[in-house]
């Protein structure tokens, strides 16, 4: 009889896991949140809310995950509905299929920006653009936001393409031989790069001796330098929080998704934490020393922290591009940087599409390609409305809902759903089973009472400052606001979809998972 | 490498260390275990 997909190694998973976790933000949101949160003191409500909020989301996670495979189900609305007889349960978990899917619309765009600065850094083409400005144009004119070197949209369309059949050809694959043998090697590889770029920091220090403040040091210093007085204001332990959150993927259904080809019996305590602690490696070791001190080195700290400030791709993108062209072998240390952003991004937009592939072949009896190729019909369909329109806002609308607040909802009913309605006992001992670890008890608290209120605490905040503004386009302009409503409509349809199909399966079968022996048998 | 205060070099040691603890500390026990999900079927 034919089994269910699962990982051929503990080593494989923990990779695929972190690859998974390990994004751009890592190396380009992380510095800046650092830096403008209280420097060396941001790492105390950084590691308070990794302890209270991200490792306990990441437990509840890789449970749900490893207890829905049990059932044959590898995407939320089925590991959901196993855990209560409530019937809207299913319907919380289309969000998590809505999610990922979504982000991975956006994403595979905003990564094929990296594979196409990897490759113009191999051949040279933006050598002459040493300043912002100049830089700043030639990526706007290959985002064709602006005018500048390029005269059309075509080379960024190219490397879309390309990103998308990297992603896709990996997914068709499956489980063990394309996500885990892609992470076995992507996940090394990128985290050598990032030890040698962190080697360059350290050598590089102040590359003007006319200007010794302009150096890779006062850029670490600036990161790290503790200013306990901002312990006391409540936004520094929100932006802490929100760091935390993103950068474990928590939320989104792709942990769940790939515990599910776990054995019911496979520890999760300790390969969590393993996976944790090399996403924390990418970040607080690699991302803290590479961005911000390489541009305090070539534009000091002043006009670092306004390039900073001006977002994560005006810092990662347009600054270090410029930088590169200024130093000898810039061309290929200009090519680390862009192709480890790359390798980061497929390890992440890989994951985003699994849990629709599960949905299609344990709901719908699609077979692996099949499944594969649906998806990715709609990921090239929906990508088109970013490109198209991404200077209207629409992928901007898109990370808002679906890469920032609906996480927070997914983790909110997660953990509630988790700990309340299924049971902390019973979920407690779910997370135990088969661990090679001895979790602390006063975890079994912290998820069924501290976790819970973090979140609602984050969600009533975020609501208040962001979402009820963004909701009534509030600072939008006009010409955008067609857009926006235009990225709402997309998604809203994606998930009625999603629901209708659910509805379906659920009417079908009560959704109870085709076996693997079904599935290949096809339809 | 003096341009570096002695609050951002510490609180740089106690991240770093609790990073490299956690990562070190759980590999090592993987990586002594066994290593195949199907070597213990």
């Amino acid at each position: 009889m034919a089994e269910r997909e699962h990982w051929n190694s503990r080593l494989g998973l923990i990779f695929a896991m972190a690859g998974n976790a390990v994004g751009l933000g890592n190396f380009l949101r992380f510095p800046v949140q650092a830096a403008q949160n209280g420097g060396g003191a941001f790492m105390i409500p950084y590691f308070t809310a990794f302890i209270l909020l991200a490792i306990p989301l990441m437990w509840v996670e890789w449970s749900i995950g490893r207890r829905g495979g049990q059932y044959g189900h590898g995407s939320l609305p089925g590991m959901f509905d196993t855990l209560t007889k409530s019937k809207v349960a299913k319907y919380f978990g289309a969000i998590g299929i809505l999610i990922s899917t979504l982000v991975m619309i956006y994403y595979v765009y905003i990564i094929s920006w990296t594979l196409g600065f990897s490759f113009f850094s191999l051949i040279g083409t933006f050598n002459d653009f040493h300043t912002l400005e100049s830089m700043k144009t030639f990526l706007y004119s290959y985002q064709g936001v602006g005018e500048g070197y390029f005269e059309s949209q075509w080379p960024a369309y190219i490397f879309l393409l390309l990103t998308l059949a990297v992603n896709f050809y990996i997914l068709s694959k499956g489980i063990s031989g394309g996500i885990e043998k892609f992470a076995t090697i992507a996940v090394p590889l990128l985290i050598g790069f990032g030890i040698v770029l962190v080697a360059w920091v350290f050598f590089l220090g102040a590359p003007n001796p006319a200007l010794p403040d302009f150096s890779t040091f006062v850029g670490i210093n600036y990161i790290w330098e503790p200013n306990f007085e901002l312990l006391g204001n409540s936004k520094i332990w929100l932006a802490a929080a929100g760091q935390v959150f993103f950068t474990l993927s928590v939320g989104m259904g792709t942990l769940q998704a790939y515990a599910s080809y776990l054995d019911k019996d496979d520890d999760i305590a300790l390969s969590g934490l393993a996976t944790a602690g090399i996403n924390e490696f990418s970040e607080v070791i690699l991302g803290s020393m590479i961005a911000i001190p390489i541009a305090t080195a070539f534009f000091g700290l002043a006009m670092t922290q306004t390039i900073a400030e001006a977002g994560a791709f005006d810092l990662g993108i347009i600054a270090m591009a410029s930088v590169f062209t200024e130093i000898p072998f810039g061309n290929i240390l200009s090519f680390i940087w862009f192709f480890l952003l790359f390798i980061a991004g497929v390890t992440s937009s890989v994951a985003m599409a699994q849990p629709l592939i599960s949905f299609l072949q344990e709901q719908f009896r699609f077979n692996r390609n099949k499944a594969t190729v649906a998806v990715g019909i709609l990921i090239f369909i929906g990508v088109h409305f970013v490109f198209l329109y991404l200077e209207h806002g629409f992928l901007e609308e898109m990370d808002y809902w679906a890469g920032t607040f609906g996480l927070v909802i997914i983790s909110l009913f997660e953990v509630i759903l988790f700990a309340w309605i299924f049971g902390m006992d019973k979920g407690w001992e779910e997370i135990n089973r088969g661990s090679d670890i001895k979790i602390p008890k006063i975890f079994y608290y912290i998820i069924k009472y501290v976790t819970p209120t973090y979140l609602l605490f984050i969600l009533i905040f975020w609501t208040y400052q962001d979402a009820i503004p963004t909701l009534l386009m509030e600072n939008t302009k006009e010409a955008d606001i067609a857009y926006k409503w235009g990225a709402r409509a997309f998604m809203t349809a994606i998930f009625m979809s999603l629901c209708g199909m659910i509805w379906l399966a659920w009417k079908r079968n009560n959704g109870k998972a085709y076996t693997q022996e079904e599935i290949e048998g096809g339809k | 490498m003096d341009q570096i205060s002695t609050g951002a070099y510490i609180f740089m040691g106690l991240g770093w260390g609790f990073v490299i603890w956690m990562v070190v500390s759980s590999m090592k026990k993987i990586l002594t275990d066994k290593i195949s999900y199907e070597e213990e079927d």
